[in-house]
């Protein structure tokens, strides 16, 4: 079955992504994908899709869909938005059904920066170099999404009947918690030794520059100790690149592939993601740790999510075993020094 | 070898192996050498490789490899690769610098004192090098503008120059492939651009691979579009 969806309603920066690209950065060809990675495949699983699936991203300009055509479930994931189906709220974690008729509507809620829509089917969209990601600013993966487009959803499935809702999680248990882990480096030595102090002692403030390819952060100026006449290297998601103004810009999912400014240090995988969901005004402290323990963090955090997939996959709308499913979510998100 | 590198960690996703601080021929090289070796070895857990002007990124998997493990794997190749040169290929790109096609070649002229076959003979006459790409997909640096025609760029970026345009910026030229801002010097246009959305070869160029431009007339660039 096929179902179609009209967007009545979209702000800047919603696109729509799959796990995005790899392989293709010696070609100036960056990873894209989702910013928040893990709402993201969760979202997916919720309807029995591929963790790596295309999905709608949302930003924080919102986005309001209508079914046109067709019957199935979707899923809604990714910080705290505030979720309406039919005009009516619904829990911002949430696994629905939608028909032609039915409306759906996303906008800011009382956190998060990035809401995921993930349709139980195909969702149909130019694909290049393996990915539906859109390259942004060009047509190269099709052109950015604009009200009054159609979306269309191929091999449509309803997991389950009628007009519940089923939540998903309490996202008041998944709010990011402000500690950012960083490897120094690679690039570090370029900078003082009170810069590299201030990096992990002091708060730094997430600023509006804010977009899929960095954030800015606002805190003490971090100096180069050095004329800076770096040649230009790579860059990798979660550099935190230090330009001539002297505030950190961490780079994200649309990050450029090399560049002329030093890198003071690189976040970890686990934290990119929470990182993307504060907002304009949200502190963040960053805490070192080595590359050891980094690989160790990506791990454990893998090992989590492959529990949460199997019970997702095992998930029936019985009460029992959403609340199990509940409990293993809370497990991914609580950070290890804390747990 | 008479250089050493420097392996430095990239979070949970990479080593940078940094060969030095500056911009060299021969520092390149040994990019490219190691590029190639890890290329043919292909060890376990790589997700990409992106060579630079004087450093290479190495990504992997944390949940296949993990950092000692490529470091001990990265120097083991940098033994064995020092010397060996990586294949390249050299390609002619036939540009047509007709003024329709140059916009800022009037302006150029002026700055560099010269005319504008003066320009197209110093821009045909070199030989260019693929020293990295970046910025956006298929924007290959390339180096190798004669001095003659050096000019930094310009205050502020153009907005909408097409695809195809054919730059110079200080030493580095650049074949445009996508519509995008630009302060380099738009001083000509081609059809073989580095990116061939279509192709089974989406990028023209290896990094390393060398060029030279080949100035074709109007209708000739007409022709071949």
């Amino acid at each position: 079955m096929t179902a179609h969806f009209s967007i009545s309603q979209i702000g800047p920066l919603v696109s729509i992504q799959d796990a995005g690209r790899q392989g293709y950065m010696r070609y100036g060809v960056t990873g894209a994908g989702p910013m928040d990675r893990i709402s993201h495949a969760l979202a997916n699983l919720a309807v029995n899709n591929q963790p790596e699936a295309a999905a709608l991203e949302v930003s924080l300009g919102g986005l309001s869909l209508l079914c046109t055509e067709g019957q199935l479930t979707l899923a809604v994931a990714g910080g705290c938005f505030d979720i309406k189906l039919d005009n009516k709220s619904i829990p911002p974690w949430s696994r629905f059904t939608m028909q032609a008729g039915s409306s759906l509507s996303i906008r800011p809620g009382t956190w998060g920066s990035w809401c995921y829509v993930a349709f139980a089917g195909d969702l149909s969209s130019p694909s290049w170099l393996g990915s539906q990601s859109i390259i942004q600013g060009t047509t190269l993966c099709g052109s950015a999404l604009q009200q009054n487009d159609v979306l269309e959803i191929k091999t449509t499935t309803s997991l389950q009947p009628g007009t519940e809702t089923q939540e998903l999680l309490d996202p008041a248990r998944l709010k990011p918690h402000d500690n950012i882990r960083v490897v120094p480096g690679p690039q570090d030595r370029y900078f003082t030794d009170q810069s590299l102090r201030d990096l992990v002692s002091q708060p730094f403030t997430i600023t509006a520059d804010y977009n899929r390819m960095g954030i800015r952060l606002a805190g003490p100026t971090l100096t180069i100790n050095t004329e800076l006449d770096m040649p230009s290297a790579p860059i990798t998601r979660g550099s935190i690149q230090v330009p001539g103004h002297g505030d950190p810009i961490c780079l994200m999912a649309d990050h450029q592939t090399t560049g002329g400014y030093p890198k003071i240090a690189t976040i970890v995988s686990a934290d990119q993601d929470r990182l993307a969901q504060f907002r304009s005004g949200d502190m963040v402290n960053f805490s070192v740790c080595d590359a050891t323990e980094a690989v160790q963090i990506a791990r454990q955090q893998h090992d989590q999510l492959n529990a949460l997939t199997q019970t997702m996959k095992n998930n029936q709308v019985s009460l029992d075993e959403r609340l199990w499913t509940r409990n293993l979510i809370s497990g991914v998100f609580l950070d290890q020094n804390d747990a | 070898m008479s250089l050493t590198p420097t392996l430095r960690p990239v979070a949970d996703t990479g080593v940078l192996v940094e060969f030095a601080d500056h911009i060299d021929d021969g520092v390149h090289q040994r990019v490219l050498n190691l590029d190639a070796a890890i290329q043919s070895q292909a060890p376990t857990g790589i997700t990409e490789q992106i060579p630079a002007y004087a450093s290479l990124f190495v990504g992997y998997d944390a949940l296949v490899t993990d950092y000692e493990t490529m470091c001990r794997c990265i120097t083991t190749l940098l033994n064995v690769s020092g010397d060996k040169q990586a294949d390249s290929n050299h390609w002619q790109i036939p540009v047509c610098y007709d003024s329709a096609y140059a916009p800022d070649m009037p302006e150029l002229c002026e700055r560099l004192n010269l005319s504008t076959d003066e320009i197209i003979e110093y821009h045909t006459s070199a030989r260019y090098k693929v020293y990295m790409y970046g910025f956006a997909p298929g924007y290959a640096y390339l180096g190798g503008v004669p001095e003659s025609i050096h000019s930094p760029r310009k205050p502020g970026p153009v907005m909408d120059i097409p695809v195809g345009s054919v730059m110079i910026a200080g030493p580095q030229s650049l074949i445009t492939t996508v519509v995008m801002p630009s302060g380099w010097w738009v001083i000509g246009r081609t059809t073989h651009t580095p990116l061939q959305a279509d192709s089974d070869r989406p990028f023209l160029f290896n990094v390393g691979d060398t060029l030279e431009f080949v100035a074709v007339t109007a209708s000739e660039f007409q022709g071949s579009r």
